[in-house]
């Protein structure tokens, strides 16, 4: 197939239903060909005049693959014309199929396929079908891994420490197979924050960039775990290829997972450090806003507070050099569509070009990206737990 | 926004029939494709959607005349009511031309007439389509349940509620009998061939 694509493009911004539409219309014979990074096999469609007469995904088949392939959110595809020899084991209708896939869509029965909505993740814990029982850690699983930056595989067995919290070590693994428990020691004794399982990084930003850094929680391997090294050199030369600006937010990001930590922690001890200090404080950023700008902290402070079941939660402090706001690559259960902000009288900021940091984040590899991926996921989960503590669950 | 297909010279136009569950869209497709059986090649596709079916068929009807040369084919679909089958209706509304309102002459069903419109009021504006602006006609189907003692509304009542302020073609019918059924699509054709003619700035 070393034609070059009659018709190429991106899932996301347009969906099967208009490609087969587009094909139809065109009578078109061909291949198309789906890949996604979140499925380990790619997708074809053999279409003939216009109508699809045969279809694979992994081990589907024929209409079952062409159902499940309505359900990929994200990924690329590739049309080439060309001349196709399979059996026609599809005769349904265009406008039957697509349809019917919506239909299926509708009702729940076809998988999707792409970054997991946190709403999603919202929604089936509170509706009792999240994975665990009420009260036990989320198990956090990462997109697929790209391998392209591993250096070694290790081995880990059930208890085993990885990492302990205060430690001073640089490492960064992704999880391959198997889960690891997240804990903080507490006077109380040690706390399961969560459960990270395939797709998952024990390290974090902080560790790529120059700046003083301890582990700040304590890994143990939750039965076999098989862990890949990443190469830091090569991921420190690209963090440090990034604007000043992109790397303060990674940085920060790293600053609420601990804050939000520690959090958590307080709850856990049923201590809570922060008083309610709504009064003197403006508002600046409302709930459920669909503002659209992100700012660093120049001078001042600015709080995020979330709003459980019980009434306001205070989750964390933001101080100089960190964002607050909109990131569109970044949702992490917090500001604007499920916190507030709160500000010091004395807050300085600076607007951030959202524009131009969401080019440098397009062109980052797919493993910084799934880093990213996967501290927003630590971070809502958290939040999530901090919610729950002060629900008084 | 119909859609030119050149292959074939022919312009392809979308119809919607919209409404609350149960209230005739199926009943009225149903009649159209056994009554239009000779204008169509196609089968009808019927989706199981729980509660209102998605029905699709289309046909050339003939007498509506061509434009600058080119035959109408009409795509007709029903859409299910229910807030789960959003896909289904994004899909089916999408580029929409023309709609059938079929509101339920049942007194009962009153609020559910009322709900239903707004929903489509909101869903065409999901679109950057205005309610105010699409050929529409409405129709006040299940009119023959009054003749036999089952509480319906008055047409008057019907219209205040729902088309006092959209002041568009409404039609009394019964489509389970077949009346009124063909008035109504006919009255939506002419309106959007109309709104097409005006919007490719094409004249017969």
């Amino acid at each position: 197939m070393g034609d070059k694509a009659a018709l190429a493009g991106s899932l996301s911004f347009i969906n099967l239903a208009d490609i087969f539409q587009i094909l139809g219309g065109n009578n078109s014979t061909g291949i198309m060909r789906i890949t996604s990074q979140y499925a380990p096999n790619p997708g074809l469609i053999y279409f003939l005049n216009g109508d699809p007469i045969n279809a694979t995904v992994g081990p589907l088949s024929a209409l079952d693959a062409i159902y499940a392939l309505f359900g990929w959110v994200e990924g690329k595809f590739e049309f080439s014309e060309e001349k196709v020899h399979i059996e026609r084991v599809v005769n349904k209708s265009k406008m039957e199929i697509v349809l019917d896939a919506m239909r299926m869509l509708d009702d729940g029965l076809i998988k999707k396929v792409g970054s997991p909505s946190f709403d999603e993740v919202a929604a089936a814990e509170s509706s009792g079908t999240g994975s665990g029982k009420k009260g036990a850690p989320q198990v956090i699983k990462g997109p697929l891994v790209d391998y392209s930056d591993i250096l070694d595989e290790e081995q880990y067995s059930d208890g085993q420490g990885i990492v302990r919290e205060g430690g001073h070590g640089k490492w960064i693994w992704v999880i391959l197979k198997g889960l690891v428990s997240v804990n903080r020691e507490t006077p109380n004794g040690p706390m399961t924050i969560g459960r990270l399982g395939q797709g998952c990084f024990l390290g974090t930003f902080t560790t790529l960039s120059s700046m003083e850094y301890t582990r700040s929680a304590t890994v143990a391997a939750l039965g076999d775990v098989q862990l890949g090294l990443l190469d830091t050199e090569l991921l420190s030369r690209e963090f440090t290829s990034l604007s000043p600006d992109f790397r303060r937010i990674l940085l920060s990001m790293d600053g609420r997972q601990r804050k939000i930590t520690d959090r958590a922690v307080e709850l856990f001890m049923k201590e809570d450090k922060t008083k309610l200090f709504t009064k003197d404080k403006k508002v600046i950023i409302k709930k459920d806003s669909s503002a659209k700008e992100v700012f660093t902290i120049m001078e001042g402070e600015a709080y995020v507070i979330g709003q459980t079941r019980k009434g306001y939660l205070p989750l964390l402090t933001l101080e100089k050099d960190e964002f607050f706001g909109y990131i569109p690559f970044m949702d992490m259960y917090h500001e604007p569509r499920s916190a507030l902000v709160l500000a010091s009288n004395d807050l300085k900021v600076n607007k951030l070009d959202m524009e131009s940091l969401q080019k440098e984040y397009e062109q980052l590899s797919g493993t910084f990206r799934n880093m990213i991926y996967n501290a927003c996921a630590c971070i809502f989960v958290t939040t999530k737990l901090a919610y729950h503590l002060h629900e008084g669950k | 926004m119909a859609v030119f297909n050149s292959r074939d010279r022919v312009i392809e136009c979308k119809l919607v029939y919209y409404g609350p569950g149960r209230s005739g869209k199926t009943t009225n497709l149903e009649y159209i494709f056994k009554a239009g059986k000779k204008y169509t090649n196609s089968e009808m596709v019927s989706i199981n959607t729980k509660g209102d079916r998605t029905l699709f068929f289309d046909f050339l009807p003939i007498g509506l005349g061509k434009i600058r040369g080119c035959d109408i084919k009409v795509q007709l679909y029903t859409v299910p009511g229910q807030a789960k089958y959003s896909s289904t209706r994004k899909l089916v509304l999408k580029n929409v031309d023309g709609v059938v309102f079929v509101a339920d002459s049942l007194q009962i069903r009153r609020k559910e007439n009322f709900l239903s419109l707004k929903d489509l009021q909101q869903n065409l504006a999901e679109q950057n389509m205005s309610i105010f602006k699409i050929p529409l006609v409405i129709q006040y189907n299940k009119r023959d349940l009054g003749e036999q003692g089952i509480p319906i509304m008055p047409v008057e009542v019907l219209e205040r509620d729902l088309n006092s302020k959209l002041k568009v073609p409404s039609f009394e019918a019964s489509a389970l009998k077949g009346k009124g059924v063909g008035d109504t699509l006919k009255k939506c054709l002419v309106l959007t061939l109309h709104h097409l003619q005006k919007e490719l700035k094409w004249s017969q």
